[in-house]
């Protein structure tokens, strides 16, 4: 795209430009807008729900047991009679914050182990490839299951296991743009200056690399609140009494037996919710790179 | 006068598997400063690879690289940083020599920043003073590469390998990317900042007219090795070597009336990883003898600063 020398004309005119292609953007991504929608709704729940529950998460009633969803409790209530939609709104933030913390530590590790292992070659290379094939050939969720198993159980540890299991996508994905990258003359020209090694990697060749990874954040979070969810159901992550989702269904799941399908259901819904949020940006950015 | 860059027999093989690519095959020459050479050759001659060692983006197989009588070529990257300043580079492809997440602003402040300049409006009004050299103006400060035209995109590569007053600018096709248009003013551009600040330049083009309008001096490569070197105007005027030959029969004229001779070579280049025993033309070449299988020839000096590398020269200079 050329732009003419004329900045003076040519500034406000961009501007339009930039408004009139957002709007579009929305009107033909409709992953993408239905994905932030659901996101902005999610962090609004998160961060202003608990404020708004007439119930704590932990206020048992032994005379309310196995409530089902009414005016009074609109999810119903569990074993202990405890508010079922205030323990799920309390959840929301544990578990986006797990989701977040995994994809974050994730993120940030992989691509910039990534980037030495494309940048450097040789036996840096090798050594960082291994490991990553090592990792690899066990599904994450496995994986993540024998580092909470080795770590014991907590919340850290449950950030870790699941960030390491996520980990190699980063690495691969960011090796092979820095492969691609290594070679650009602009990073020729950054060493003709005499800009160190480690600064051209850094800082001219990692934010042009970044890019596919950041699109496979979005699929991570999604990934992330699942098995978390699928840890906590198992007894190896998060532990009850927590309000987490994945310790509600577990512990809701006896209960679909005996009639009462409301305690793992809308924990269940409320996993199904967020993991499409994060999928369906996660399509529509994918959509927005072709376009 | 103290030359300011030799280059001292300088070889660089590549290995590849079980082979080895001989890029460069033994290449001097001379830059005094302030003097323009041009370094012609088709693709894949070893132009690029030659500049490239002269950078130190690569280290040579073989030989010596002096700069001021100092070799730059086995020198610790720590030590020689101290000359990357001096030596500096304009790129063939200017949207992929600008890093694009970069400003122009950016991009030109590096360099400077990298000599010890921290002053933030001293590196502005120098950015600002090298913009306007380059015929461009402090509006372009803040724009990124997508938003600059080719000719504006490589006027900032020039300016980036111009702002820290280097010795030695090498162009590696500086125009090639570049729609005709552009290309002129680009050229007459160089020509001009070399008048202004006394730099050496060392074009390494495949483009015959851009040598004639830019440089003093022309060396013709072929096969990783020198095989004429001489003062542009009288290279062109009588070009010693059946390559230099060829090469200059193929400039097209842009008047259908003149017939030129068109001397055209047979055949391939040869490949090389595996390099002919004698004369790397002699397989291509209308006057190849028998000797010239059997012997490599070596570069000749001529009179009038020429020098030429092949058997026949001797009949050259008599006929």
């Amino acid at each position: 795209m050329n732009i003419s020398t004329e900045t003076a004309e040519v500034t406000p005119a961009l501007r339009n430009d930039k408004r009139f292609r957002f709007t579009r953007l929305f009107k033909h991504n409709v992953s993408l807008t239905t994905g932030l929608i659901l996101l902005i709704f999610l962090v609004l729940v998160a961060i202003l729900g608990p404020l708004l529950t007439q119930h704590s998460p932990y206020e048992t009633s032994p005379g309310d047991q196995y409530m089902a969803p009414s005016l009074a409790h609109l999810f119903g209530t569990d074993e202990f009679g405890r508010d079922i939609i205030t323990r799920v709104i309390h959840a929301a933030r544990l578990d986006l914050f797990i989701a977040v913390s995994v994809t974050a530590l994730a993120f940030v590790v992989g691509s910039i182990v990534g980037s030495f292992a494309g940048f450097y070659g040789g036996w840096v290379d090798m050594v960082i490839s291994r490991l990553v094939d090592v990792l690899l050939s066990f599904p994450a969720f496995i994986l993540a299951m024998g580092v909470t198993a080795m770590l014991g159980n907590n919340l850290q540890n449950v950030i870790i296991a699941l960030s390491v299991a996520y980990m190699p996508y980063f690495i691969r994905l960011t090796r092979a743009e820095m492969l691609k990258l290594r070679n650009a003359e602009f990073a020729d020209a950054a060493r003709c200056m005499g800009t160190s090694k480690v600064k051209i990697m850094l800082v001219h060749l990692l934010p042009n690399a970044i890019g596919p990874a950041v699109a496979q954040c979005t699929l991570t979070m999604g990934w992330a609140i699942l098995d978390a969810a699928g840890l906590s159901f198992l007894g190896l992550g998060i532990q009850a009494p927590t309000a987490e989702w994945g310790v509600m269904i577990g512990n809701g799941v006896r209960d679909i037996f005996s009639g009462e399908w409301w305690t793992a259901f809308f924990p269940g819904i409320a996993v199904i919710v967020t993991v499409m949020t994060f999928n369906l940006i996660a399509i529509g950015v994918r959509q927005l790179k072709e376009d | 006068m103290e030359p300011l860059l030799e280059v001292k027999n300088v070889k660089k093989w590549f290995r590849s598997g079980r082979d080895t690519v001989h890029a460069v095959n033994g290449i001097s020459l001379t830059i005094h400063p302030g003097e323009v050479v041009a370094l012609v050759g088709e693709s894949g001659c070893g132009k690029s690879t030659t500049s490239r060692t002269i950078l130190r983006l690569t280290d040579p197989t073989e030989g010596q690289i002096l700069y001021k009588g100092i070799d730059i070529s086995r020198m610790p990257e720590k030590q020689f940083r101290a000359y990357r300043s001096k030596i500096q580079m304009v790129f063939q492809d200017p949207t992929m020599s600008l890093n694009p997440l970069f400003t122009v602003k950016r991009t030109l402040s590096e360099p400077l920043r990298l000599q010890g300049i921290k002053g933030k409006d001293e590196i502005e009004s120098r950015i600002i003073q090298m913009l306007k050299k380059v015929q461009l103006g402090p509006e372009h400060l803040d724009r990124y590469p997508r938003q600059l035209s080719g000719g504006q995109r490589q006027r900032v590569g020039i300016a980036r390998a111009l702002i820290t007053d280097p010795d030695l600018v090498i162009l590696d096709e500086p125009t090639s990317a570049l729609d005709m248009s552009v290309k002129l003013s680009v050229i007459n551009l160089l020509r001009k900042l070399q008048h202004e600040l006394n730099a050496s330049y060392l074009l390494i083009t495949h483009d015959m007219n851009t040598v004639k309008h830019l440089c003093s001096r022309v060396m013709v490569m072929y096969l990783g090795r020198i095989v004429e070197a001489g003062p542009v105007s009288e290279v062109f005027a009588n070009p010693k070597h059946p390559y230099t030959r060829a090469l200059l029969s193929a400039i097209p004229v842009a008047d259908p009336t003149t017939k030129k001779e068109r001397i055209r070579l047979i055949g391939d280049t040869p490949s090389p990883v595996s390099l002919p025993k004698g004369c790397s033309l002699a397989d291509r070449c209308p006057m190849a003898e028998p000797r010239c299988k059997e012997r490599q020839p070596e570069l000749q000096h001529l009179p009038g600063e020429r020098m030429v590398a092949c058997h026949l020269v001797e009949e050259m200079v008599s006929s």
